[in-house]
């Protein structure tokens, strides 16, 4: 009776350990696949972010699904964070360019406001003159 | 949630066994750290930076333990998000700029828009006055027109009553500033051609007035003179010449018959202008020699004048001479008695 007891707890208890297993492998899938997803898009939108940079996450996804289908868990747990991290940190510079390229749009339209401002003053000036000369006479 | 992965990272690390690449200096991770505290990190990206320093410290513990291979993952991600707080925290330094550019600009756009109001006032000004202006050239054009049509007028009235032989200086200054005038016209100097114009007309008039009195005596007397039988009349500048021939006999002395009327027509026309001056000149013909014809004349002259002063005609008005044999040119000319109606006044002599 003992022993079927104890067979049945085990039996129980594998079992749950299987079910447990089998719900976070599909996790971590659909998790690396998210990924892959986020760098293809960053891959597709941007052309300014260093390609070793692009490579290096790629490559992390890469030996996160390798060490997901070689069965450790455990590595392929820290390979995603690497991946996750990295892919953050494309986003980041991806942000600082856009911010960038925005302040340098600015500056040139500041400068071509400024030529034309003081386009405008000079032309003003002129006028200005011509009207004296007139009043003068 | 996110101290959870941490934490699963960490025992996961510290529990792997695979054999991994030797470990890289972990100075690396420790100078980016630092650099992105410079860069503000700590302000701008507290998360990474904090996540940084931990991984920093993970690696560190894990090279002192000999633990290489989970000390080279752990600097991985250090350097990973040290890198992302060094973006985060540029991106901040470069919005902030942008804040600032956005004010210039919009400071820079006020500026030039109160420039492109002014413009367009002035323009608007410029065009009005050019407007004015180029009605008062049209106008000027013709004031300096009428004007020069008007000096014109004057000067063909002053040449009308002889100003060349009363006033010709007057005459001349007018016709010289009406010549200026005319060039400054075409030149389109309007205000100074009108200013000669006027002062053409000044002079033309000043011509025209001092020469009007003269003229009209001077034809009053020509055409009294005229009129008288065998006369012949020349006007002079100052004077009107009245030839009369066949009143001596050649070399006489007494008036001959026929010579009465015209000298008593002569008398009646120098009673009409009681003032005038008059001198009488005896031109001799060449029978005689020049002395006898000198003689002959002077008392010939004297003859005319008692005629005439026996008439009416007081004797101070006259003066008599002798011309002796009277040559024109080289040509011999006919005896005569020439009578020169003077126009200034005798008491201004």
């Amino acid at each position: 009776m003992r022993t079927i007891i104890a067979t049945t707890i085990l039996f129980l208890l594998f079992s749950f350990s299987y079910s447990q297993s089998k719900g976070n492998d599909e996790e971590t899938l659909s998790k690396i696949k998210a990924l892959e997803i986020k760098l293809s898009g960053i891959q597709s939108k941007s052309t300014v972010i260093p390609t070793e940079e692009v490579n290096k996450a790629s490559e992390w996804i890469e030996e996160a699904k390798k060490s997901f289908n070689s069965g450790r868990p455990g590595v392929t747990q820290i390979i995603m964070e690497k991946a996750s991290y990295q892919v953050e940190y494309l986003n980041a510079l991806i942000e600082e360019s856009r911010v960038k390229r925005e302040v340098e749009e600015k500056k040139e339209f500041l400068q071509k406001i400024r030529s034309q401002t003081e386009e405008l003053k000079a032309i003003n000036k002129e006028v200005e003159n011509e009207i004296k000369g007139f009043e003068d006479k | 949630m996110r101290i959870v992965i941490l934490f699963i990272v960490t025992l996961t690390l510290a529990s792997a066994s695979k054999a991994a690449p030797t470990v890289k200096d972990i100075m690396s991770a420790y100078n980016l750290l630092e650099d992105a505290k410079r860069q503000g990190g700590g302000a701008y990206a507290p998360q990474a930076m904090k996540e940084a320093q931990f991984f920093y410290e993970q690696a560190e513990r894990e090279l002192k333990n000999g633990n290489d291979e989970r000390a080279e993952e752990f600097r991985l991600i250090s350097e990973i998000r040290s890198k992302t707080a060094i973006s985060i925290s540029r991106k901040k330094t470069y919005e902030n700029e942008l804040q600032v550019i956005e004010f210039q600009l919009d400071e820079t756009s006020s500026i030039k828009k109160n420039f492109e109001g002014e413009l367009r006032k002035n323009v608007t000004r410029l065009g009005e006055i050019k407007e004015k202006l180029a009605i008062s050239q049209d106008r000027m054009l013709s004031t300096a027109l009428d004007t020069l049509e008007k000096a014109s007028e004057r000067i063909n009235a002053a040449e009308g009553v002889s100003a060349e032989d009363f006033n010709p200086q007057a005459l001349d200054e007018a016709r010289q500033t009406y010549s200026m005038a005319e060039e400054d016209l075409t030149l389109g100097e309007y205000k100074k051609s009108i200013e000669l114009g006027e002062k053409a007309i000044d002079l033309a008039e000043i011509a025209y007035e001092r020469s009007k009195t003269k003229f009209e005596l001077r034809s009053g007397i020509l055409d009294r003179v005229s009129r008288i039988y065998g006369a012949k009349t020349e006007p002079l500048k100052d004077g009107v010449k009245v030839n009369l021939h066949g009143v001596f006999a050649p070399s006489g002395k007494t008036i001959l018959f026929d010579a009465f009327p015209s000298l008593d027509a002569l008398a009646s026309v120098l009673a009409g202008y009681s003032n005038l001056p008059v001198t009488i000149e005896v031109y001799a013909s060449e029978q005689n020699s020049d002395d006898e014809n000198i003689k002959i004349g002077e008392t010939q002259a004297e003859t005319v004048k008692n005629y005439l002063v026996s008439k009416g005609i007081s004797p101070q008005r006259f003066k008599v001479t002798s011309a002796g044999l009277g040559v024109k040119e080289g040509v011999k000319e006919d005896s005569r008695i020439e009578v020169i109606i003077h126009l200034f006044e005798l008491s201004s002599t």
